[in-house]
């Protein structure tokens, strides 16, 4: 949660301070299902998992997701407000992996005295193997 | 289980696409959000610390970005009747076997508190039978949810892209 971060001195091309999560467990993955409500068993019966398709048990794409909003809405802390998250889940996360969240300043505007951000999102595993690609759009004060 | 393997044809309903569904109704707790940004392990104290949160511009807790998604209802699988989402890929004929989240899309009107009693209202907005890489055609499917608290102001606009794999 930076105190610095402010539209003015932010330039196109910037990037933001990454943040990594993990390793994922099991018992983490179970948490998110018990605390959002969605218990499909591709996330935590292993053999349903493996029915489908899979070598395992993998995370939900909205817990993928929860780690990048994290990285952009602390990242802007009470200097902005968050508008708008768009993400693309390009691979799976699975027990055992970390996931880096990474951003990159895409543009900025000024337009009817709202001060806006436009950054790429990225989130990627431990190998470097992109999971999440994205983008959110920030609101400055 | 054959049936559930890509490459065959998909047999989405298109004539489904702007179907709308009647309001779903959620409130939010204070000890369902801290869980929440809890099982992502969020250390923001927006979301967890009351002192804090009300000496900010938000002058008390908020929700974290991603739990507007619960708003369209726990998905427990087997539920009857079945939870939204789900039933919404059913009336488009999804195939359940071969159903990822492919996109995820939230846009912020007003921030979310404990106690607002959220209305959700969910469209089909878009439907289509997409090629896959080997010729055969694919379900798409834009499930764009529209939540409004007590206040009716307008809170979050979510966008869930569904694909047949």
């Amino acid at each position: 949660m930076s105190g610095q971060v402010s539209f003015d001195k932010l330039k196109v091309g910037d990037a933001i301070p990454p943040l990594t999560k993990g390793p994922l467990t099991r018992e983490w993955i179970k948490k998110y299902a018990d605390a959002s409500g969605d218990h499909n068993p591709i996330h935590i019966d292993e053999k349903f998992a493996v029915s489908f398709g899979l070598p395992s048990v993998i995370a939900h794409g909205m817990l993928d997701m929860g780690f990048v909003a994290q990285h952009v809405a602390n990242w802007v802390g009470l200097n902005g407000d968050l508008k708008r998250i768009k993400v693309r889940f390009v691979a799976n996360v699975r027990p055992g992996d970390m996931v880096t969240c990474k951003g990159k300043v895409k543009d900025k505007k000024v337009e009817g005295g709202k001060k806006t951000v436009f950054l790429d999102l990225s989130a990627e595993n431990q190998k470097g193997e992109q999971v999440i690609a994205g983008e959110a759009d920030v609101v400055f004060a | 289980m054959s049936t559930n393997l890509p490459g065959r044809d998909t047999k989405v309903d298109l004539s489904v696409k702007g179907k709308e569904y009647p309001p779903l109704k959620f409130k939010v707790e204070k000890s369902h959000i801290a869980a929440f940004a809890q099982a992502i392990d969020d250390p923001n104290k927006l979301y967890v610390d009351d002192k804090y949160a009300a000496k900010t511009k938000y002058k008390g807790i908020i929700a974290p970005p991603t739990y507007a998604y619960c708003f369209a209802g726990p998905l427990e699988p087997g539920k009857q009747p079945p939870p939204l989402l789900v039933q919404i890929g059913l009336d488009a004929k999804m195939n359940p076997g071969l159903l990822v989240h492919g996109e995820q899309e939230f846009e912020y009107f007003a921030p979310i508190h404990p106690g607002d009693e959220i209305t959700s209202v969910a469209r089909i907005a878009n439907l289509e039978h997409k090629p896959r890489k080997d010729g055969s055609k694919r379900g798409v499917m834009t499930i764009e949810i529209t939540s409004k608290n007590q206040k009716g102001e307008k809170v979050v606009v979510s966008r869930v892209v569904s694909i047949e794999r």
